[in-house]
């Protein structure tokens, strides 16, 4: 049985995933933590999701690609993605990989729920 | 690349079954003295960043995790410099091959990611002609 690797809570019609491990670099970690994710855009209620990182110290390049998948989901159901909560040594991975233009990434979960916020009200 | 020539305060030299299990204690074990020797956070995740990446193209890309071939590993570590020798069993990949994944082409493919991680984290990097013998150097900033 897999172990739970994101807390999940809703605030509107927006869904905050929260990772828990302070590591993503176990495969089967990053497993587990990316099925979790993608089973959250199964559900047709869910468009609007993002993900917290502000646990997380250390992602590996394999994490990185759980998150690609993830997003390439997002597109496939029509679903926003953005992250937040990104240390800043683990933001130099995502600038020297250029992921960084790849996802919308905001600064907190805060900042992210009021993008998402300014996004429905226009 | 001459770790000889250095003066190290701690080493370690081991071969082990490509297991990443195994390959995770080994990184904690070189993080414990990297922290000893008061390396800055930065630096640290640095290290950390580039033996991940290592030792996972080691054990699954070159030894396809078989675990009936090693890894041997080597780190040399001083207050100012560590030194890291990686080569695995498998017959070796040519890294200026690799793709680069940062361009707009490839971005969303699945490799290239940890070699353009570990070289950009590192201060000198370099394989043997087979490819399946990386060595890096990463010096403190500060």
């Amino acid at each position: 049985m897999s172990q739970q690797r994101i807390d999940v809570k809703k605030v509107a019609d927006i869904t905050i995933a929260t990772s828990r491990d302070m590591k993503l670099n176990d495969d089967l970690v990053i497993q587990e933590w990316g099925e979790q994710l993608l089973a959250l855009l199964e559900d047709h209620a869910c468009r609007k999701l993002l993900v917290n990182f502000e646990r997380v110290l250390f992602m590996s390049s394999s994490a990185l690609r759980a998150l690609i998948t993830l997003n390439k989901k997002a597109k496939e159901v029509k679903a926003t993605l953005l992250l937040c909560g990104i240390d800043d040594n683990i933001m130099e991975a995502f600038r020297i990989t250029r992921l960084d233009n790849v996802f919308q990434i905001k600064r907190n979960e805060d900042e992210g729920v009021r993008t998402f916020t300014v996004v429905t009200d226009k | 690349m001459d770790s000889d020539a250095q003066v190290w305060n701690w080493s370690k030299d081991c071969s082990f079954p490509s297991n990443m299990n195994i390959a995770h204690d080994l990184i904690d074990q070189v993080m414990e003295q990297i922290k000893l020797s008061q390396w800055n956070n930065k630096e640290k995740f640095a290290v950390n960043m580039a033996l991940e990446e290592a030792l996972v193209n080691a054990i699954q890309h070159g030894n396809g995790s078989d675990p009936t071939k090693q890894v041997h590993f080597s780190c040399r570590l001083n207050g100012q410099r560590i030194y890291v020798r990686v080569e695995d069993e498998g017959s070796g990949f040519n890294p200026n091959e690799v793709p680069d994944p940062t361009d707009p082409e490839h971005i969303m493919i699945a490799s290239g990611r940890g070699v353009l991680l570990i070289k950009s984290f590192v201060s000198r990097i370099q394989w043997n002609e087979k490819g399946n013998v990386l060595e890096f150097e990463k010096e403190r900033e500060s």
